[in-house]
């Protein structure tokens, strides 16, 4: 394959993905609103768009697949079928199929067996829906190919069909006209209104935006640390020549600021007024150039549904979700790091938080449970709350786990939040068997470590018998940040401001000093902390005097107070992390890197795990 | 006979000369300030700022265990190589030509030829236009057999 094919091979898949998540999210709408023709029209698009598009760059399986989607969604689209459980069941089976099937790709080995399973399911179920009667088939249909139905023989009886079999199927009535557009997707078709939209919304669409393929950070997503194709973004053209324009005003600041350094004498008055004005477009266009990674929450909202819905069918439940701040922009890394996370937790509720309808309308509920989600920027945080009006948590019962499997010792009984936070502990579970979904006990776990590296926090808080609320807060923007410039040494260091509560001066004089098996303490303030010498620690070129002044930060730690000491506190600025090659994770104590202003790199470092593999902090 | 092994850019460490690989080599640069790191291996000289880029540096005198010399900022650059996925920056000496050697003007060496402290020289070509020998160097096998392991540690990471 050549090069080109390549590249846009992996722009079709990119594109791909996008509109993937868009029709399961109009899947969902289209289940509670079959008669909701816009909503059928634009995923006959996407799904015309995904056929077209995939045959264009050579991935002809995956496009017959879609071909066969299509199919069905014409008929849904005249009226001839109606969108069942069992219908949209398969149409979404061959959905994932094409997903599955372009991350295989993106590994370099296409699988194309899974696309052929997915066109017979939809064969099948097709055909036990074809009757224009709202009869709903039966659930499982899709899923057991291997039903006696004697529809389905007569279709495995053809190896691999192409497309529907036109005679003796029940797809005999498709009509030519709908036949002619899905064969000739080039030609606009002026008998059909919605083949011209076919065309040109797609372009629309494209128009006013512009992908660029950005270094964005290394992802950890599932999906993303397998593709091999580098990530991108689409970004709206205004905020591009917002960009420019800023970048022009700059130039012409710069060529005054030259104009009033060279006169004689220097005119600094007027070569100051032009540096504020510099700094002042610096910071726009570093706010722009943040706000380029973002996106906004409610991209994510067609997975969680989907997971939401997949469980809820399949335990017969009735759940409704509900997403509130989707208009909240995200860093799109941060977000797709959450995507795992989220949708393990939305099915943990429906699973463990929802009722069955009966038992909801014994307790005065509605049938169907809400689960709410609710996203929103909160200071320098972002803040994700999900909410189910479920069973809510049992305290008695997590306890009684806890103690029975030792996590917490017998007669030790927690705070509420700690209790409830027990279930993030490994192994831990209380449903009393596994489902399919949750009940293993490893999933919270997986999302607290998840949140974890995203220097997040999570809390829950349950009413027994009402629902429970988790809430996720994750620091915004995780590439700048405000830090402190602090000389350990003879080198510059920047400690993240929030990782210190406060800055101390020790005087020898003063504060008592007391030395046990793990070091040195200090008395400061009628508080005791530990002193850790940062000089030690990291000044290569350090050579130790005896000094009865020291200026130390001072960081708390597993409810036990650090004083670290540096040689000095220079100043505070907004730090811009940059990336560093693999190599220097040689350097335990950084977290990463930055360029000063004065040009020079500096190491950012992470006090905490210095404090950690110091081993006094036990 | 007259094939031609790929072109190779020269340079001086301590008054020898060595190649490496012509493709590998991204630029050449002076000499720039260089932040040192912490407890890492001496010839792991620090970071630098490359037009907002933040480089390792290497001393490639002290990686080949010769003496440590303060760099010279008339001749001593920083030669810019990437190597698969990581760049870093090695200060040589002094920079020279890109040569071409013929086949027939190259040795290689076995595995057995090779002192361990000359780990990942290769071979040794001798330019008959300027009468001397090239130690050709392999960065990949330097790296790949030192405590530095930056190869390695990709994969722990």
């Amino acid at each position: 394959m050549d090069e080109f094919t390549i590249v846009l091979r992996n722009t079709f898949l990119e594109e791909f993905l996008e509109s993937a998540s868009r029709m399961e999210t109009l899947f969902m709408v289209l289940e509670k609103n079959p008669a909701d023709s816009d909503c059928i029209n634009e995923i006959f698009r996407l799904m015309h768009n995904t056929k077209g598009s995939s045959r264009a760059v050579g991935l002809d399986a995956m496009a017959k697949l879609a071909h066969a989607s299509e199919n069905i969604l014409s008929e849904i689209r005249s009226g001839k079928v109606q969108p069942s459980l069992a219908i949209v069941n398969a149409l979404l089976e061959g959905l994932d199929a094409m997903k599955a099937g372009s991350e295989s790709i993106q590994n370099g080995t296409e699988d194309t067996s899974i696309y052929d399973r997915a066109i017979a399911n939809l064969h099948l179920a097709a055909q036990t829906g074809s009757s224009t009667s709202s009869v709903q088939a039966p659930l499982n249909a899709s899923q057991q190919p291997s039903s006696s139905d004697h529809s389905f023989i007569d279709f495995t009886a053809e190896e691999n069909p192409p497309h529907y079999n036109p005679d003796g199927s029940s797809f005999h009535h498709t009509d030519s006209k709908i036949s002619s557009e899905v064969e000739t997707p080039k030609t606009v078709n002026p008998n059909l209104g919605t083949a011209q939209q076919l065309h040109t919304a797609p372009q629309q669409r494209t128009g006013n935006e512009v992908m660029t393929s950005g270094a964005a950070a290394p992802q950890a997503g599932t999906a993303n640390s397998k593709a091999k194709t580098e990530d991108s973004i689409r970004i709206q053209l205004a905020k591009i020549e917002e960009i420019q324009n800023i970048f022009g005003e700059q130039i012409i600041l710069q060529s005054a600021l030259e104009h009033s350094l060279a006169q004689d004498p220097i005119d600094m008055h007027q070569a100051e007024k032009i540096l504020s004005q510099l700094r002042k477009l610096s910071v726009s266009l570093q706010n722009l150039i943040i706000s380029l990674r973002m996106v906004p929450v409610s991209s994510v909202l067609g997975r969680l549904s989907r997971a939401v819905r997949d469980v809820a069918t399949s335990t017969d439940k009735l759940v409704e979700i509900k997403l509130e701040g989707g208009d909240n922009e995200i860093d799109k890394n941060i977000l797709e790091q959450l995507i795992d996370p989220l949708v393990h937790m939305v099915r943990n509720s429906v699973d463990h938080g929802i009722e069955m309808p009966e038992e909801r309308k014994q307790k005065n509920k509605t049938p169907s449970g809400t689960i709410k989600i609710n996203a929103r920027r909160l200071g320098s945080n972002f803040e994700i709350k999900i909410s189910d009006d479920g069973k809510g948590l049992s305290k008695e019962k997590i306890l009684e786990k806890a103690h029975a499997s030792g996590i917490v010792p017998r007669g030790l009984v927690p705070e509420n939040k700690e209790i409830f936070k027990l279930i993030f502990a490994s192994g831990f579970s209380t449903k009393a068997s596994a489902t399919e979904f949750s009940g293993r006990g490893v999933g919270m776990d997986v999302v607290q470590q998840q949140v974890k590296s995203l220097k997040g926090t999570i809390d829950i808080d349950s009413v027994d018998g009402s629902g429970s609320t988790f809430t996720i807060k994750i620091p915004l923007s995780l590439a700048i940040f405000n830090g402190t410039v602090v000389k350990i040494g003879e080198e510059k260091y920047v400690i993240p401001n929030t990782d210190y509560r406060e800055t101390i001066s020790l005087d020898a004089n003063k504060n008592r000093r007391s030395s046990d098996q793990k070091g040195t303490i200090v008395e400061f303030n009628k508080e005791l902390m530990r002193l850790v010498d940062l000089r030690d620690r990291l000044g290569n070129r350090f050579t130790k005097k005896p000094d009865l002044r020291n200026i130390a930060l001072v960081v708390e730690h597993e409810n036990q107070k650090f004083a670290c000491i540096v040689s000095d506190i220079l100043y505070q600025e907004q730090i811009v992390l940059k990336e560093m090659g693999p190599e220097t994770k040689l350097v335990k104590e950084a977290t990463g890197g930055t360029i000063l202003g004065d040009g020079k790199v500096a190491l950012i470092i992470d006090l905490l795990k210095i404090i950690a593999s110091k081993g006094i902090a036990a | 006979m007259n094939r031609k092994v790929p072109k190779q850019m020269l340079f001086t460490l301590d008054s020898l000369n060595y190649a490496i690989p012509l493709s590998v080599v991204r630029e050449v640069v002076a000499i720039l300030p260089i932040t040192p790191l912490p407890k890492v291996p001496a010839y792991y000289k620090g970071l630098i700022n490359i037009r907002g880029q933040i480089l390792s540096i290497i001393d490639l005198r002290l990686k080949l265990n010769m003496k440590e010399i303060p760099h010279d900022p008339k001749s001593s650059v920083i030669v810019i190589v990437e190597l698969g996925d990581i760049q870093l920056g090695l200060i040589v000496d002094s920079a020279k030509e890109v040569s071409q050697f013929k086949e027939e003007e190259v040795e290689s060496f076995s595995k057995r030829d090779i002192d361990a402290k000359h780990d990942g020289i290769v071979g040794v070509a001798k330019d008959n236009k300027n009468d001397q020998l090239v130690l050709m160097l392999d960065l990949m096998k330097l790296f790949d057999n030192s405590e530095f392991k930056i190869f390695k540690s990709t994969k722990v990471a």
